[in-house]
């Protein structure tokens, strides 16, 4: 997702109140609603893990706002703006679309629209309706599997089945930003034998993805807050800030069971790309509600990358330690958490989590840096980095 | 995967059955709407916003009673198998992804009645033995 600045948000409040003189809004038909989270963690080791750091950091909040204009009965318009207060405080405009009605079963969405795949994508920003601060790392982590937004046209709609069940379908086309920090290419040049230090981004790759097509369908049998299916979508990429074409598809298998006290999600994901890698990724994530606002969770993520420049043979020139970059490629993570929800709109999180591999749990960019770096001049035939990194993450998330 | 999807639909199947409330609570809809029956499965489409016209095309206006209303708990359980907390967080879901806003909610049921019988496409429910006025009407939800 671009990161602009507070521009973006003017200018979405504009565009909301340039629609809303047109048409005469009253503030019976414009809602606006909004999310937000802070969370502080500490690690046991260099590695970072989803902000936290060795010796604790509380730097990590965001929050945003949702305003939805309902023209009539058919036709309603969409914004969401996010400020992220990490370090620099930087404005994004994650959508503005605007949805028309047709019936229940067709509605047509164009502009910069949220994504529909999986589970998360769509609600990536709000933390309080899943039960980690996070989203699972293999599907949603920073592995440019998903983007927050297609620009583009989509189609969207319910329709009732047999037996009580219903299917829930979106198709879509247009193009989409795709954001990964970039491990993986340092795993890549390390294993090639080149030294990751030659780096020209500061870890964080856009992948421009255009002639994009792609869609879901999740079906929802008739068991009360279960649902289950499949999206994916294939395109044509432009990674930056290694300039390159290639075909990018990937496809995810998802289930949800969300009913009283138990909650349960599944996704199993696969992502291919012409040019090199190819990611896999899956969890298991339940949590269940005690008594008052307790709540418990259990999350098991695991996620697999594989470089074409990994295995002997590959394209020169090819390290004779690819062993040192191997960490990077990996990700098993077992992770615990005790909640409170003081109402379903505000919670306090406190988790542990157990990490092996670097994939997601590592240094900051300079030491990682300068660890291979030194490592790779020392002849070392291991990686330098910890495999193994313990978290432990608290935290408080809020809508409206 | 494919096992555990088997298994997690066996569970739910287990845990999710929700109790009947028949009796505790009688869906109304404005005097002048047509609509005399609705299986449970189309009022929970109503209720889930998947349905948004009655058969004669009007628009559905849904209305619930507040979170902390006995009868909405009856109501959320019989209906939608779902418990109040359960559908709030449902409703975050939806809102924030842009496919829907939960139903407008009304304080009292005094309020929920009012609101139906000045709304001609309203749809709200209420307990068993409240007192209606002529302005709405009982629909009769069948299985």
């Amino acid at each position: 997702m671009h990161r602009h600045n507070v521009r973006n948000l003017a200018i979405a409040v504009a565009l909301s109140a340039t629609t809303a003189g047109a048409q005469g809004f009253t503030p019976q038909n414009v809602e606006v609603h909004g999310f937000g989270s802070w969370n502080a963690g500490a690690t046991n080791n260099e590695n970072m893990y989803l902000g936290s750091q060795n010796r604790g950091s509380s730097r990590n909040a965001d929050a945003g706002f949702t305003i939805t204009g309902h023209m009539d009965e058919k036709l309603s318009f969409v914004t969401q703006v996010q400020f992220d207060f990490t370090g620099q405080t930087q404005t994004s405009l994650d959508y503005v679309f605007g949805q028309y009605d047709f019936n229940d079963a067709l509605k047509l969405r164009a502009g910069q629209v949220k994504q529909p795949f999986g589970l998360y994508t769509e609600t990536i920003d709000v933390g309080v309706i899943r039960p980690f601060l996070t989203a699972p790392q293999s599907v949603y982590g920073p592995t440019a599997n998903i983007a927050e937004a297609f620009r583009g046209v989509g189609l969207t709609g319910n329709l009732k089945l047999f037996g009580g069940s219903s299917l829930d379908y979106d198709v879509y086309g247009g193009g989409l930003n795709r954001e990964e920090y970039e491990v993986t290419l340092d795993a890549y040049r390390v294993m090639q034998g080149r030294r990751p230090w030659s780096a020209v981004s500061d870890g964080y790759g856009t992948e421009i993805t255009d002639q994009v097509y792609g869609g879901r369908l999740m079906i929802n049998p008739p068991v009360a807050g279960m649902r289950l299916g499949a999206s994916g979508y294939h395109g044509n990429t432009n990674e930056q800030p290694i300039p390159g074409r290639g075909d990018v598809q990937t496809v995810i298998y998802s289930f949800e069971y969300m009913a009283n006290r138990i909650g349960f999600r599944s996704e199993a994901l696969r992502e291919w790309e012409s040019d090199h890698d190819r990611q896999n990724g899956w969890y298991y994530e339940g949590s269940y509600r005690l008594f008052g606002g307790w709540q418990i969770a259990g999350l098991y993520d695991r996620a697999t990358t594989h470089l074409k420049g990994k295995k002997p043979g590959c394209a020169a020139p090819c390290s004779d330690r690819p062993v040192l970059g191997e960490s990077m490629l990996g990700h098993k993570e077992i992770a615990g958490g005790l909640n409170y929800y003081f109402s379903p709109n505000f919670a306090m999180k406190l988790s542990y989590h157990h990490i092996e591999g670097n994939r997601f749990a590592q240094p900051n960019r300079d030491d990682l840096v300068a660890q291979l770096s030194a490592a790779y001049a020392a002849g070392a035939t291991t990686s330098p980095l910890p495999n193994t990194t313990n978290a432990m993450l608290l935290g408080a998330q809020f809508s409206f | 995967m494919r096992k555990l999807f088997t298994f997690a639909i066996c569970l739910a199947a287990l845990v999710g059955a929700a109790p009947a409330g028949a009796q505790q609570y009688r869906v109304i809809v404005n005097a002048q709407n047509t609509t005399t029956t609705l299986s449970k499965e189309d009022l929970a489409r109503v209720y889930l916003k998947k349905m948004s016209t009655w058969k004669n095309g009007a628009a559905v206006t849904v209305v619930d009673q507040g979170p902390k209303s006995p009868v909405r708990a009856v109501f959320s359980m019989a209906v939608l198998g779902r418990d109040v907390p359960t559908m709030k967080n449902y409703w975050q879901q939806s809102l924030f992804s842009g496919r829907g806003v939960p139903p407008l909610e009304q304080p009292t049921e005094a309020q929920v009645v009012a609101f139906v019988a000045a709304n001609p496409g309203a749809i709200g429910y209420v307990s068993g033995d409240a007192q209606l006025p002529e302005s709405v009407k009982t629909v009769t939800v069948t299985q």
